[in-house]
């Protein structure tokens, strides 16, 4: 099997894409409302760090991707085992954001179709995407990443005229509290959640700059955050952002310059669907290559049909509805600390051991 | 109903195209791989499909989590 190979600015504007996918559909961050800009800054300090290990893990072993190293720094059994519940993670992330996507197209955009319809072509296209391999992946990501930044930042200039400082006002009304545990949240979804990567960043031309790519793909995809949420409490203020899952949509609804530009809340559905398809096709990607390293299988592209369509058969009994949806944010947080936090530091501290005593 | 036609067509696709030449290069793991997940997916997709409740991998994370942290 030909080796992939993708570049590094095909990565950073994965992480990107990755970065921007759900969290601009569908937000969690209802608790710290108008100061939801001060959580995302601390959770970058939050994920700062975290980026660094796993760069570092990047760094230090090359040409392995993250089940490898398992295998490599924990022992074949133990190695495996991990692989096991990482394999399973993505795989439920991935279920999460397409679910994420159904609900977020059902509420905005096509209430009367039911969900299985969306999911069925979401799940379609990642299955696609993946046949045609990384390479194919990364090249239609960089292709697209133009488009999203530019309506992105076109819809931030748009709603200017119905922004509203005041509603930056008053900052940190309940105290630390809720920021921090936004924050915590923020510093899990969507930063922790670049994990993922580690499954395929062997596949990167420039191994040796892994911490430096990931630290590029955090901040550029940190500042898209920072300009959206921003928008969003400049234009709906904090009640309308307590109240409301798709803030992102609404504030761009509101858009209407002399009556001539207006409707444009159709064209950030179409850019939050395509972010969310290409996070849904990593997670898929992450997956497959975990069952292909668990079982032996050479090539990944074998097994990501049928991992799709079980991610798609997932993503239908995850929640009975979108407030549930929400509600288990809160459990999130704590459920992927072990997969974004423990076992990286633990594969950081063993795999400079091991490489020690090695030499 | 209409989402069981739907996914099972959708299936028969990716068996015809994807399983059968699985098999037909001799990748017995693969395919039987391939054959149970897909049997789990559908069978997923047919329990739903009947609205019948299917156990969800996020209520029992939410049951060790909640253990865990009290």
């Amino acid at each position: 099997m030909r080796k992939e190979q993708i570049s590094e600015s095909q990565v950073y504007i994965l992480i990107i894409t990755f970065m921007i996918g759900t969290t601009t559909a569908i937000s969690p961050f209802i608790e710290s409302r108008q100061n939801t800009w001060i959580s995302l800054l601390l959770a970058l300090v939050f994920a700062t760090p975290i980026v660094i290990i796993y760069g570092s893990i990047a760094n230090r072993h090359p040409n392995k991707d993250i089940f490898q190293i398992f295998e490599y720094v924990f022992g074949k059994i133990i190695g495996k085992i991990i692989g096991v519940f990482y394999t399973f993670y993505f795989l439920h992330l991935g279920a999460i954001c397409i679910r994420n996507m159904s609900e977020f197209i059902h509420i905005a955009s096509f209430p009367e179709t039911p969900q299985y319809f969306t999911v069925l072509f979401i799940g379609i296209l990642a299955i696609y995407i993946l046949k045609a391999g990384l390479e194919v992946m990364a090249r239609v990501n960089k292709f697209m990443f133009p488009f999203l930044i530019f309506v992105i930042g076109l819809t931030i200039v748009f709603v200017f005229p119905r922004a509203h400082i005041t509603h930056f006002l008053p900052i940190l009304e309940d105290g630390w509290e809720p920021v921090l545990k936004t924050g915590h949240l923020m510093s899990t979804f969507p930063f922790g959640e670049t994990v993922a990567f580690l499954a395929f960043f062997n596949a990167v031309n420039e191994k040796k700059k892994a911490s430096k790519i990931y630290l590029k793909g955090i901040y550029l995809g940190a500042l898209i955050l920072f300009g959206v949420i921003v928008r969003n409490i400049l234009v709906l203020g904090p009640a309308n952002l307590a109240s409301n899952i798709l803030p992102s949509f609404e504030a761009v609804s509101l858009i209407n310059i002399g009556n001539f530009i207006r409707g444009t809340e159709i064209i950030i559905a179409i850019v939050i669907t395509i972010a969310g398809f290409i996070k849904v096709s990593v997670c898929l990607l992450a997956s497959s290559i975990g069952i292909s390293r668990l079982f032996g299988f050479d090539d990944y592209k074998w097994v990501c049909a049928p991992l799709g369509l079980l991610m798609m058969s997932l993503s239908f009994i995850l929640y009975n509805n979108a407030m549930r949806m929400l509600e288990w944010v809160n459990i999130y947080k704590f459920y992927v600390i072990p997969f974004q936090l423990i076992i990286p530091i633990f594969v950081l501290i063993f795999g400079g051991l091991r490489r020690r005593t090695a030499n | 109903m209409a989402m069981i036609v739907i996914y099972l067509l959708l299936y028969l696709y990716i068996i015809y195209y994807d399983l059968v030449p699985v098999k037909r290069n001799k990748y017995n793991g693969v395919f039987v791989f391939n054959l149970i997940t897909m049997s789990i997916a559908f069978v997923l997709v047919v329990l739903v499909g009947f609205d019948v409740m299917v156990p969800n991998p996020s209520d029992f994370i939410e049951r060790i989590v909640k253990f865990i942290i009290g």
